[in-house]
């Protein structure tokens, strides 16, 4: 699994990575020594696993979960017992108190890894829920009409209402459930039970006209029950 | 990780806990020397940082650097002495708004001084050891 670590002791940092490397279960994307850096970086790459120390410049390492758009699985690692309890409320994987075993490294990767396994095998639920104006608003699968690609946001739009969040197609592609979903350009995922009619190289949903990549065209029509 | 030097031939010195530092790192001597090397750099800043605070008493400030650089030395094989800044940082905690924690500052500071000198020492020792014709 990918991992990405926040910590700023150096020390600390190159212990870990060594860690992972050794265990040949993690491969590190990425190592950030502060809040910000780190911040821009997850928000725009999808990784499975974080390292995560509390003190650090720029932010503890709970702002930081406050000020991600997604969750991955957390390791919390720190020297000081007294935040286990804001770990469990962060919903964290696992602790890890400085300086640790490798052992005690091992045991954590593998609460992951068997977490990671469990959410493989459950089914897709029927609703997600996004960070929008510092909530978290959740949505129904079959509410969505579709996904608009905004930069380094993205809007869902549904009958009602359209909701703006930090996130990126790359990170959603991966994460919406597939038999609902699916990517028409770069800029667009739609759900395919909202579409009211497909054109040469547009498709429309609730009169707004989506454009339709050539790479993604035989995909498309591949799915889509045509009589 | 690295075994090439795997040999225990190599003592490191009474104050260091060796059984700890191998639970750590095996029998890795390049990256123990190379974590003594970065902790010795850690606390050449830490001691800058912390001057000034020392001056004003300035309990959070002290307690932040305390945090920080603590578990330098369980890394390096000096786990009681983390115990000690520790014990530091807790007495911060207790009295934040009350008084300087003097005693605990003092036997704090002590070990920090104490642990860089030892840490210097067994990392000179590890060079030799080791060959490394780098110096800090």
């Amino acid at each position: 699994m990918n991992g990405v670590i926040v910590e700023d002791l150096p020390v600390a940092a190159d212990y870990l990575k060594m860690c992972c490397e050794k265990s040949g279960l993690v491969n590190v994307v990425g190592s950030f020594s502060d809040v910000p850096k780190a911040l821009e970086f997850l928000n725009t790459n999808s990784t499975e696993l974080l390292f995560l120390d509390v003190e650090m410049p720029g932010g503890s390492g709970f702002e930081l979960l406050d000020q991600l758009a997604w969750f991955p699985q957390v390791i919390l690692t720190t020297s000081k017992p007294e935040y286990a309890f804001d770990a469990f409320e962060y919903n964290v994987l696992d602790f890890l108190k400085k300086p640790f075993t490798y052992q005690r490294f091992v045991e954590a990767i593998q609460k992951a890894q068997k977490t990671t396994e469990q959410v493989k095998t459950k089914p897709a639920a029927d609703h997600i829920f996004i960070k929008c104006e510092g909530k978290l608003v959740r949505l129904n699968n079959n509410d969505i009409l579709y996904i608009e690609s905004m930069g380094d946001y993205v809007k869902f739009v549904t009958n009602d209402k359209k909701y703006i969040t930090h996130n990126t197609m790359k990170n959603l592609e991966e994460k919406v459930d597939k038999s609902l979903f699916m990517k028409v350009h770069r800029s667009y995922i739609i759900n395919i039970f909202k579409i009211d009619d497909i054109r040469e190289n547009d498709l429309f949903i609730r009169g707004t006209e989506i454009p339709i990549s050539k790479s993604h065209k035989p995909e498309i029509l591949k799915r889509l029950n045509i009589i | 990780m690295n075994n090439q030097f795997s040999d225990k031939s190599f003592v490191f010195g009474d104050a260091i806990d060796s059984t700890f530092l191998y639970s750590l790192y095996e029998n890795d001597l390049p990256y123990i020397e190379q974590v003594f090397k970065a902790t010795l750099i850690e606390l050449d800043t830490t001691e800058r940082l912390m001057l000034p605070a020392v001056e004003q008493q300035d309990t959070a400030a002290l307690k932040k650097t305390v945090h920080k650089v603590k578990p330098l030395f369980g890394f390096a094989g000096l786990p009681k002495f983390q115990e000690v800044l520790q014990q530091f940082e807790d007495a911060c905690s207790e009295n934040a708004s009350i008084q300087f924690p003097e005693m605990k500052f003092k036997k704090a500071f002590e070990a920090i001084k104490t642990g860089k000198r030892i840490i210097e020492n067994e990392y000179a020792k590890l060079k030799d050891f080791n060959g490394t014709n780098e110096y800090v």
